[in-house]
């Protein structure tokens, strides 16, 4: 069992000179306390980079040494950095140096080539050499495994990636969690099992070419032997091809995931450009239909004068027209004036007039001939009129709540022009460093890895459809083969029969270890996660083929949907099961693991550490897990409590907490 | 006097016209021009004589349906060149607009709306 003693720092991340952590020689718990961005992953990182010589990043991406090294120091022109790791490996004591060095013809590093890289082991006080401490570091702690023992908590929902069939993370969590658990052991023993199988079937083969009576077939089964062989090193090359492409893609994926931030902006842009395009269309339109209204605007603001005047004159042409009237009783009146002079009788009542009313009708008529002279206006009435009719005909429909509502809406447009074109200069100053191509390049090269990859997987299974044809066509030559035959015959056909019953035996052996294994995984997860979960309907866990857990409700449903939290609480349930099933042991180092949990979970999760591995380190912040929380849950199982200080930005300091 | 054949514009009604076709509200200078002119009728000018006109429009097709030509003399009376009267008010009313627009509040629908 792995168990560390002493993790050493010397201008590692912000880790400025030299720093220490001491782990106790009896197991338990170690909490480092830091807030964000002091150097908590650092911590984990260096642990990473002095088993296996790299530090990754979330993404997976190898942080190059010029990101690893303190930041002030290489400001102030010292470069370089060193971990130590001293630690026990079944009974033995081990130091582990990995150190990095710029090369003394460089001044200022470019790249990585500008440093060099040092790896020291020894064990038990002595030195081992290159290859012997790679080999030891690989049979102490394979890198493949690394994952169940240095964590990070902001990863722990790649775990859900189990439960999806056609997930390629899925599939590289399943071979580690079953490389951790040891069936590489059977697998490996079934492989070696095969080529003995693939031997004896070739030397039956030759064997029946000796003789006259089976030559044929013997020809035809070596025939057979060697199309399988060419299927399967074509399935292997393929395979090899396609984890090559995988890993490709991962890489890409890294890049394009770099860009994302780019490839958000160039979208941005291009989004933003089509509506500039679109809001100056529609400023266009609005400019276009107010300039239109606009060239009746003179009509509009001459309207409450052309009404004020057509009001004047149609007051006068009342005026002319009520005289106009006048006249005309005038003129009747007078014709019966002159009737009733001419006949001497009233005109009305048809009495006879006296001379004085004789006289009076005269005068009156003469009084009413001088009013209608004095009103005689036909000219004017007529010229009132034709103003009238000029004015109504100027007068026209004139809106300006319309004028209005286009100013407005054109004034909407260029702010809304403005608020984009302002962004797209932006997105303009953001992007000028940037090389787009280089962009649509990575996208176009991933693009490519998936179309190989889809390529290569089709071919693989062709090759397989082929070789299980193949397989076939053996198997019946082979009952023939088997019916004939001579002594030599005999004795290959036997080798053949007991490399096949053991083939099989491993077969079935994988299978059965493989499902004793899914059990007892189950079985430890459900009993974790059940003393991890607040929610009491919850009865325990339910594993599928790739290792993937769900949780299963009383009523014996499983639960369709489940929150981040609960997905850490899953994830953490199977880490504890794998600690207990697998072969290989070690400490578990776990990075903000209560990040997404509440208050009652963390307790639960604090109190079950001591039970998930013998050696624990916690990388917290205070809110995450409040001191006091800890101290009062894990008592004696807690022996040391460290704090990540802050001297500047890139400067942080290790100390021991003491409260 | 005859009345005119030609409508000008002064050169400072040419600068207050320029500047209010900058505004973007008018099609072309002609419909910049009545919207001119109404607004000095409206405001209370009258026309008067103006020198320095420089010529800019044909009477034909400033005023292509005659309406100014007829309107103008009803609404001043004893008008009897409305084409001249016009081209004064135009440069009335462009004195006024061009005011309004150093004043930084050009707004077609203020002007449009009566005084209070």
């Amino acid at each position: 069992m792995l168990a560390l003693q002493q993790l050493q720092l010397e201008n590692f991340g912000p880790y400025k000179g030299q720093h220490t952590i001491d782990f106790p020689s009896d197991g338990g718990v170690v909490i480092v306390y830091g807030e964000n961005m002091r150097g908590k992953t650092t911590l984990l990182n260096a642990i990473r980079y002095a088993l296996f010589g790299t530090v990754l990043t979330r993404r997976e991406a190898r942080l190059t040494f010029a990101n690893i090294e303190n930041w002030e120091n290489a400001h102030e022109g010292k470069h370089g950095f060193k971990v130590i790791l001293r630690f026990s490996h079944d009974g033995a004591a081990y130091e582990l140096t990995r150190e990095c060095r710029l090369r003394r013809d460089v001044a200022t590093p470019q790249s990585d080539s500008d440093y060099e890289h040092h790896c020291y082991l020894q064990r038990n006080g002595e030195a081992l050499g290159p290859e012997e401490t790679k080999d030891e570091l690989v049979r102490i702690m394979p890198e493949s495994v690394s994952r169940f023992f240095l964590f990070d908590g902001e990863l722990l929902q790649q775990y859900e990636e189990l439960l999806r069939d056609e997930s390629e993370m899925g599939q590289r969590i399943k071979e580690s969690i079953e490389r951790i658990l040891g069936v590489p052991i059977l697998t490996n023993a079934r492989t070696s099992v095969k080529r003995l199988l693939d031997e004896a079937q070739k030397a039956e083969s030759k064997a029946a070419q000796k003789s006259q009576e089976t030559q044929e077939l013997g020809n035809n089964h070596m025939r057979l032997l060697e199309q399988r062989s060419a299927h399967e090193s074509e399935i292997v090359r393929l395979s090899r091809d396609a984890q090559e492409l995988k890993t490709k893609k991962r890489g890409y994926e890294e890049e394009v995931k770099k860009y994302e931030r780019l490839l958000t902006l160039f979208n941005e842009r291009e989004r933003l450009n089509r509506e500039v395009a679109d809001v100056e269309r529609r400023q266009a339109e609005k400019e276009s239909r107010l300039k239109e209204v606009m060239a009746g605007a003179w009509r509009g603001v001459l309207g409450p004068k052309l009404r004020e005047a057509i009001a004047t004159l149609e007051s006068r042409r009342d005026t002319l027209q009520a005289a106009d009237s006048r006249k005309a009783a005038i003129v009747y009146l007078s014709e019966l004036i002159d009737q009733g002079i001419a006949t001497g009788n009233c005109p009305t009542c048809s009495e006879g007039l006296t001379d004085t009313s004789r006289s009076a009708m005269a005068a009156l008529k003469d009084r009413l001939v001088h009013e209608a002279q004095q009103s005689t206006n036909a000219t004017e009435l007529a010229e009132v009129l034709r103003k009238v009719s000029i004015l109504k005909e100027a007068e026209s429909e004139f809106s300006p709540a319309l004028v209005q509502e286009l100013t407005d809406g054109i004034e909407d447009c260029r702010v809304e022009k403005h608020v984009r074109t302002h962004r797209l200069s932006e997105i303009e100053e953001a992007t000028r460093s940037l090389d787009e191509s280089e962009h649509r390049r990575i996208q176009a090269d991933y693009d490519n890895s998936v179309k190989e990859i889809t390529l290569v997987e089709h071919g693989i299974q062709r090759e397989r459809d082929a070789l299980a044809k193949v397989e076939q066509d053996i198997e019946k030559v082979q009952r023939k083969l088997d019916q004939l035959g001579g002594a030599d015959l005999a004795r290959d056909r036997h080798r053949r029969e007991v490399s096949k019953r053991l083939f099989d035996l491993l077969n079935e052996a994988v299978d059965v270890y493989r499902n004793e294994l899914r059990q007892r995984v189950e079985r430890d997860a459900s009993e974790l996660f059940r003393k991890l979960t607040t929610e009491a309907e919850y009865k325990g866990l339910q594993i599928n083929e790739n290792y993937g857990l769900r949780i299963v409700h009383s009523d014996g449903s499983v639960v369709p949907v489940r929150s981040a939290g609960a997905e850490h609480i899953v994830a953490l349930s199977l880490m504890g099961a794998l600690q207990k099933n697998a072969p290989l042991q070690g400490p578990i180092i776990m990075d903000s693991p209560f990040g997404r949990l509440d208050d009652q979970h963390t307790t639960k999760v604090v109190d079950s550490l001591p039970d998930m591995a013998a050696q624990v380190m916690l990388l917290v912040y205070e809110s995450e897990m409040e001191p006091r929380l800890a101290r009062s849950r894990l008592q004696g199982h807690l022996k040391r409590e460290y704090q990540i200080g802050r001297v500047t930005a890139r400067h942080s300091t290790i100390e021991v907490r003491h409260e | 006097m005859s009345d005119k054949k030609t409508i000008g514009l002064t050169p400072a009604g040419e600068r207050a016209i320029e500047q209010l076709m900058a505004q973007g509200c008018f099609k072309d200078m002609i419909d910049a021009a009545k919207f001119a002119m109404s607004i000095a009728i409206r405001e209370g000018d009258v026309p008067s004589s103006i020198e320095g006109a420089n010529t800019i429009w044909n009477v034909g097709s400033f005023d292509t349906d005659g309406q100014i030509r007829q309107i103008l003399p009803v609404l001043f009376s004893g008008c009897e060149t409305p084409y001249r009267a016009a081209e004064s008010l135009i440069d009335q009313g462009l004195a006024r607009i061009l005011r309004a627009v150093s004043l930084g509040d050009f707004a077609p629908t203020r002007l449009i709306a009566p005084p209070s």
